[in-house]
């Protein structure tokens, strides 16, 4: 799987009609410029050596360098990877604490006012763009309100607001899965006989009946995660947070093909990698299923 | 919710009104007007005026169009090339469905946000790039769809029946496999549409889609974040604009969904 997302991103970058050369020395470099700068990024190659290159690249973790600042290309997004990794788990955090009671509360009450609202909201979480959101809560907690700073990145503070942002979508999906879940789960037979042996109702639905959504939970977070780290680019570029995202976007506009790669192919193997720890959680919380070998 | 799915099927009604009609609407979306830099709403413009003094009421308008044209077309490209593929490979079966699950799981391996931006940021901006980056993204989930649907209906006896008496397979699959499948297909374009206007206006918010002086929704939000603290109408207009849009979509996509009593269909 990896190494045909490997490939893709090299072919989409290398089949796609536009010359990095060109853009790097104008158009008015001459032909020897050119051609010495080609030969020197290897872009002289055959195609298929040039695949070859790059797939050996990956496997030694290096990425080559950036035609820009000239660094090298693992150094950069070593750089910029923590911050990103903050902003995503913050949002899950925000995603979960959010989703739990809230999914929760919809399905005890169903068809109440609290049910209709939660799913009010839920619905208009899902429709509001993170790029909308971004600056709505900028507007209000930032501008207005004066609690938080704007952007940029530094301590807790700022780190609510873009939290917030790229966890609204999850939190909607998220209540939404939960409410349907629990739904189901009681009505199954074993929490008519937690009741019937007189368990607290905390205890019912925060122990037998929450253990049974995690499932379809964690199957929904897995999906996401990848809807949350492309909102991540967004949600990076609205507040000027030094991660992944926005270095990709800063990239694509300098036409810095190998970053932009680096960024595509980070991004994607970490998607495909938490969805393998998904399906390996399956069978840490549902010993039911086992993993057909 | 139920009771009242014509609300939003009249905004989204009222939308698309807007964005056949702006040609015959004599509107001005480019007119810089020097002495209207950045006037917040008044009774003649309600919603003000942009950083270059032009009509926001007006470019919202011309921003509808761009929207709703974009989401048009790449819904219609990947629905059409999307169900084809789907139904060619569940019917032809073996190496050729191989082929597209393969393919399938590795669309669904990437995010597909982010294959659009990728996509768009390499092919260069304009709506044509737009275009065609969010249409490659598009097809994979049609495909999907079309073809574990046409596996569930090329066993039901009336294809059976259509195949003994030598009807010819296209035929069968236009007539008799085609309309069974639409009700699934055509709620999943809903949903489709909704992230089309959706990625639309987050590329051109990165500066990737559509380019000025055509108005698109995302990049007038961008242009207003930089103007937040004294013309916060500049972001406001836009931002409700795509929610209004987006929101009806889902709407009228959940209502569909609930009436044609079809599972859930995985939102990707």
């Amino acid at each position: 799987m990896l190494f045909s997302i490997s490939t893709l991103v090299f072919l989409l970058i290398h089949l796609i009609p536009g010359d990095p050369i060109e853009v790097m020395l104008g158009e008015t470099a001459s032909l020897g410029d050119r051609e010495a700068l080609r030969h020197s990024l290897g872009l002289d190659l055959p195609i298929l050596q040039q695949w070859w290159e790059y797939l050996r690249g990956i496997l030694q973790f290096d990425l080559g360098e950036s035609l820009h600042s000239k660094q090298a290309v693992t150094q950069l997004l070593s750089e910029r990877l923590p911050a990103t990794v903050i902003l995503s788990v913050a949002s899950l955090f925000v995603a979960i604490v959010i989703a739990l009671p809230l999914g929760i509360l919809a399905a005890i009450y169903k068809d109440s006012v609290w049910d209709r609202l939660a799913m009010l909201a839920a619905m208009v979480g899902v429709s509001v763009p993170n790029f909308v959101m971004g600056p709505l809560l900028i507007l209000i907690f930032a501008l207005w309100l004066g609690w938080v700073p704007v952007s940029g990145k530094d301590g807790m503070s700022s780190l609510i607001l873009p939290a917030l942002t790229l966890g609204s979508a999850l939190t909607a999906i998220l209540s939404r899965m939960i409410r349907t879940s629990m739904l189901e789960v009681i009505q199954e037979d074993y929490i008519r006989a937690a009741r019937a042996r007189g368990l607290s109702e905390f205890r019912i639905l925060g122990l037998h009946a929450l253990r049974n959504t995690a499932l379809p939970v964690i199957t929904i977070l897995g999906m996401q995660f990848g809807s949350l780290l492309a909102g991540a680019v967004i949600t990076e570029t609205i507040f000027s947070w030094p991660g992944i995202g926005q270095l990709m976007i800063d990239s694509i506009q300098k036409r810095d093909y190998p970053v932009v790669q680096a960024c595509v192919l980070l991004i994607s193997f970490t998607y495909v990698f938490v969805n393998l720890i998904t399906d390996v959680t399956y069978t840490v919380l549902d010993p039911r299923l086992k993993i057909d070998t | 919710m139920k009771q009242i799915y014509w609300i939003p099927l009249l905004i989204l009604f009222t939308w698309s009104l807007l964005a056949i009609l702006a040609p015959v609407l004599r509107l001005h979306p480019d007119q810089i007007l020097l002495d209207k830099i950045l006037l917040t709403p008044n009774f003649t413009q309600w919603f003000g005026h942009d950083d270059l003094g032009r009509s926001i009421s007006a470019r919202l308008i011309m921003g509808a169009r761009t929207s709703l044209s974009v989401a048009i077309v790449v819904v219609s490209i990947s629905l059409i090339v999307g169900t084809f593929i789907g139904m060619m490979s569940a019917w032809l079966g073996g190496i050729w469905d191989k082929l597209l699950i393969m393919v399938v799981d590795l669309f669904i391996a990437f995010p597909g946000m982010l294959l659009a931006i990728a996509l768009a940021g390499l092919f260069g901006p304009g709506v044509m790039n737009t275009v065609i980056a969010l249409s490659i993204v598009s097809w994979v989930g049609f495909a999907r769809l079309a073809r574990v649907q046409t596996l569930s209906i090329k066993k039901r006896d009336h294809v059976i029946a259509g195949y003994a008496l030598g009807t010819p397979s296209l035929i069968i699959a236009m007539k008799h496999i085609l309309p069974l499948i639409m009700a699934p297909i055509i709620i999943e374009a809903t949903f489709i549409f909704a992230g089309v206007v959706i990625a639309e206006a987050g590329l051109s918010f990165l500066g990737l889609g559509v380019q000025p002086p055509t108005a698109s929704w995302g990049s007038m939000v961008r242009d207003g974040t930089r103007y937040m603290l004294i013309a916060p109408h500049m972001v406001l207009a836009p931002g409700f604009a795509i929610l209004s849009l987006v929101l009806c979509i889902n709407f009228i996509g959940d209502y569909l969904r609930d009436k044609m009593n079809i599972k859930e269909i995985s939102k990707s």
